[in-house]
């Protein structure tokens, strides 16, 4: 018999960790995958922490810092504290009015550029796709705009998420009914099939344009590698992220950013402070912004 | 990338190769490139621009300031501002070229170099900006001049900034800032002195600074202004006075005054000024009634807990201050989710039974959140008066933290015996938070009738009891429990035989025939996390065959299970075991190599000293410095290992 009440209840006495500790583990995720905890979240750590410190049968906080610093599974263990770090909460069609920028022009003058250039090729980056929700509902927008037409177009979406549990869930395409509450009915009608008990598959037409890739936006290297694009969504990653963090991060959009292509940022984010590279095109309730040419 | 192809990316005409180049330059501390970089801030790509930007800051030093500083004379706004901000960041490198652009002819340039100056922090800045504050003749570098000294913020400046309190409104406005940060007490007779001879709009700024400052010496002065003030400036000398005088802000005021200060408080709380509002609160909450009780609660109800949490804070204290008035218990049972939610939070930080009582009246007819935060706080609070209230929600509630609060009331904090059965069935609740906080509930209660439930769950067929069972008597009593905890040692399910060593590791590590009759059949129990516990029950046992064992376990497969045999024999201070631990000292796995290393530092003695030595000419910097802390510690416990 093994359960979580099982692997919980414990005789054990209870861990916290100390500020030493909270330290060390601070810089190893800031080094590791540029995501900052405040002071004040050290409550939270401790907690997600937690479960992983009972796991794996260890005493304190201390122990787990060497452990994730060893050979000997610190790799594995790596995976699970992105998990734990991470939050993913995300639903299709999340913050609409940026999704309409796109839907109401936006996409069609990349498209009319690129006819221009005697090309049928785009490339879209999803960058913290998270459960695959933002690549899924790009997707779904292509098919309602260019309906048959979709298929005359080479348009790829790259999914990238720093956790390797969140991208097997976004590659499995399944969804409660909660990460659809703000798709429009008629949409879940036409792209996704109920699976009972309040579940539902994505449609595999759209799926087969999404390639969903492990991405550590920390790792400039591997950043440099991913196709250059003419579009990235990066919404609310960067509330993840320290200034010097941010600052690399756009800066490595920029760099991937083919000229004239746009970059969407969480509606509650900003690039003030932060970048001048960008020309921020402002519309009703979004801003998006534009590499120049 | 080699410093020519540095250069030859940042001489390169296209931008991307630029970009690249200046990133490269940064990233290989390139100082040599210094002056191309300060160049190409001005280059007509944003991305070029950007990348020197990041690296000229990255650069820093003295060297990055003197490329720097031309181009706050460019004619490109842009680059103009760009060299500002990178100065005002590396600017404290080297403050004297910026000390000098202070006497430059352009006032441009004067006002540029007060600005950078401020953000070094400098202090070598403030006799040089105060000379420019009382000197320069032109007023926007004054005023540039008094904002930097309030951003450095030393005393050192305040003698020239109540000087300049003679200077027109402009200047004015940024000295009285500059005070307020800088916070000399020296500055308070000045700012005084400078109140009745100011526009209104000065005297506002005056009076924020004076209640900032918080010096108790401008309080009776604000009192004797308050009653011929404009209208405008009541509700700040309000917000002054009780900021300096906190709660005790009445003491000060005849009984007279006293009712016309009340009457400016309530309506000081509908100012549009957050702080003004705050002010009020903490005024009416000296003064009390009715209407201050009902103004602050239609204040705390505005206010968005998330983002003000501090105002709400703020708020909630003045209500509780107030007590139990009609408002709030009005409020308390109000349809308004917002209302009732700050009345259920007062009456909740009260504690008091009688504001406790009517939390319970009215949870019934709350929504979830609302039910959680009752149940959470009576269930903290409370006394005895309360189990009806919570016995109805173990028959009514199915919300599981409801439910947890219950139990953890009933069970927990008050131990009430008559209601075990009323939490038994929780112990098969299918939430495992809810099963876990039943069964510390049913243990905290003990007694004969909760030992037989158990009895009878260690042997039933499913796991589950069986786990809470043991769990059960390693909480309540083990000694009288031991025969049944070392038969679920043999128990089929590993976490049962876990949790079973556990609580066999606090009590029995003197009794050498049970770690005979124990530890030959566990050691090579299949379950690791068994093995673990098994090791740390040897650690705690005061019987000498336990080292053997321990030693046995220094080879077990899972290093977690070495690593707490090496810390057990870490505390037995016996050198005959440094033989055994000594092989680990090459182990791939690193904690394994520092914990024999901290373990040889406890254990002490000449040959645990020679083993440290040994292994100084390693090349890993951190079991170097474990094993020079090892060395320390020997040597503090136990000198003569030297000699």
């Amino acid at each position: 018999m093994t359960s979580s009440f099982t692997k919980s209840i414990t005789l054990r006495k209870q861990v916290t960790m100390d500020d030493v500790e909270f330290g060390h583990l601070r810089d190893f995720i800031y080094e590791k995958c540029g995501i900052y905890i405040p002071d004040n979240r050290k409550y939270l750590l401790e907690n997600r922490l937690l479960n992983r410190l009972r796991f794996l049968g260890l005493r304190t906080f201390g122990e787990y810092f060497y452990f994730l610093k060893s050979d000997q599974g610190g790799k594995t263990e790596l995976q699970a504290l992105f998990e734990v770090i991470t939050t993913n909460e995300t639903s299709f069609y999340r913050n609409p009015a940026q999704l309409k920028v796109l839907e109401n022009g936006l996409l069609k003058s990349v498209m009319d550029e690129q006819l221009k250039k005697g090309s049928r090729d785009i490339h879209i980056w999803s960058a913290g796709c998270s459960t695959g929700e933002e690549p899924y509902t790009l997707e779904i927008i292509l098919h309602e705009i260019l309906k048959a037409q979709r298929s005359l177009w080479n348009i790829t979406i790259m999914a990238g998420d720093l956790s390797e549990a969140v991208l097997a869930s976004a590659a499995r395409g399944e969804y409660t009914e909660y990460a659809l509450r703000t798709t429009p009915k008629a949409i879940i009608a036409r792209y996704f099939t109920p699976i009972g008990n309040g579940r539902y598959l994505i449609n595999p037409a759209i799926k087969k344009h999404i390639f969903f890739h492990q991405i550590n936006l920390n790792d400039r290297a591997q950043l440099r590698n991913i196709r250059r694009s003419h579009i990235i969504f990066c919404r609310n990653v960067l509330i993840y992220f320290d200034e010097a963090m941010k600052k690399r991060v756009i800066s490595s959009f920029y760099d991937n950013l083919l000229p004239g292509g746009y970059l969407f940022i969480g509606h509650s984010e900003s690039l003030h402070n932060i970048s001048r590279v960008f020309k921020p095109i402002h519309y009703p309730s979004a801003i998006v912004y534009r590499k120049e040419g | 990338m080699g410093i020519p192809e540095i250069f030859a990316y940042l001489e390169s005409n296209e931008p991307e190769l630029q970009r690249e180049g200046a990133f490269m330059a940064g990233e290989a501390m390139c100082r040599e490139a210094i002056p191309q970089l300060a160049r190409l801030l001005v280059s007509p790509n944003l991305g070029v621009q950007d990348a020197a930007d990041m690296s000229l800051r990255k650069l820093g030093g003295k060297e990055v300031v003197a490329a720097v500083i031309p181009l706050l004379r460019s004619e490109d706004a842009p680059a103009r501002n760009l060299s500002m901000d990178i100065l005002r960041q590396v600017g404290h490198h080297n403050v004297q070229p910026l000390i000098a652009l202070l006497k430059d002819e352009d006032p441009d340039i004067r006002i540029f170099a007060c600005d950078i100056l401020g953000a070094t922090r400098k202090l070598r800045a403030v006799h040089p900006l105060c000379d420019s504050l009382l000197h320069d003749p032109e007023v926007n570098v004054r005023y540039q001049a008094a904002v930097s000294l309030g951003e450095i913020g030393k005393s050192d400046a305040t003698e020239a900034l109540n000087e300049a309190l003679k200077d027109d409104d402009w200047v004015k406005f940024a000295v009285i800032e500059a005070l307020m940060k800088i916070r000399d007490d020296s500055s308070i007779v000045a700012l005084l002195g400078a109140l009745d001879k100011s526009s209104e709009l000065v005297a506002s700024i005056i009076i924020d600074a004076l209640g900032e400052i918080g010096h108790i010496k401008a309080v009776p002065v604000l009192i004797n202004y308050f009653t011929g003030a404009a209208p405008v400036l009541r509700n700040k000398i309000l917000k002054a006075v009780v900021n300096i005088m906190g709660t005790k802000t009445l003491t000060f005021l005849s009984d007279k005054d006293r009712v016309t200060f009340a009457s400016y408080l309530l309506s000081a709380v509908d100012d549009e000024d957050t702080a003004v509002q705050d002010a009020a609160i903490v005024g009416l909450s000296c003064i009390g009634g009715e209407a201050a009780s009902d103004k602050i609660l239609m204040l705390a109800a505005s206010i968005n807990q998330e983002q003000e949490p501090e105002r709400f804070q703020k708020a909630i204290n003045g209500l509780v201050a107030l007590g139990l008035t009609p408002a709030l218990l009005n409020s308390a049972g109000s349809d308004d989710e917002r209302l009732s939610k700050v009345a259920l939070t007062v009456l909740i930080h009260m504690g008091t039974p009688d504001a406790l009582q009517v939390c319970t009246k009215v949870f019934w007819h709350k929504d979830r959140d609302g039910q959680r935060d009752i149940a959470r706080g009576v269930g903290a609070l409370a006394g005895k008066e309360v189990k009806p209230f919570f016995l109805r929600i173990l028959r009514e509630s199915t919300d599981g933290s409801i439910l947890k609060s219950a139990l953890s009331f009933l069970g927990i904090r008050m131990q009430f015996v008559d209601v075990v059965e009323d939490i038994v069935p929780f112990l098969n609740h299918p939430f495992d938070d809810v099963k876990e906080v039943a069964l510390d509930a049913c243990i905290a209660i003990g007694g004969k009738s909760v030992e037989a439930l158990f009895n009878e769950m260690l042997h039933d067929p499913d796991p589950f009891k069986r786990t809470m069972a043991v769990y059960a008597f390693g909480k309540m009593d083990v000694r009288s429990h031991l025969a049944d905890l070392e038969d679920a040692l043999n128990d089929e399910v590993a976490d049962i035989r876990k949790i079973a060593m556990e609580a066999m590791a606090g009590v029995c590590g003197d009794n050498p025939d049970l770690l005979s009759r124990v530890v030959p059949r566990m050691i090579n129990d299949e379950s690791r996390e068994v093995r673990r516990s098994l090791v740390e029950f040897l650690g705690s046992s005061q019987c000498s065959d336990a080292v053997a064992y321990l030693i046995k376990a220094l080879s077990d497969a899972d290093d977690w299970v070495q690593i707490r045999a090496i810390e057990s024999l870490g505390t037995t201070g016996r050198c005959d075991v440094i033989p055994a631990l000594r092989p680990l000292l090459t182990s791939p796995n690193q904690l394994i190599r520092m914990k024999v290393v901290q373990a040889l530092g406890r254990i002490g003695g000449k040959e645990a000293f020679q083993e440290l030595l040994s292994i100084l000419d390693t090349q890993d910097m951190e079991l170097l410095e474990a094993a020079e802390q090892a060395l320390d510690l020997i040597q503090a416990d136990d000198g003569e290992v030297l000699e």
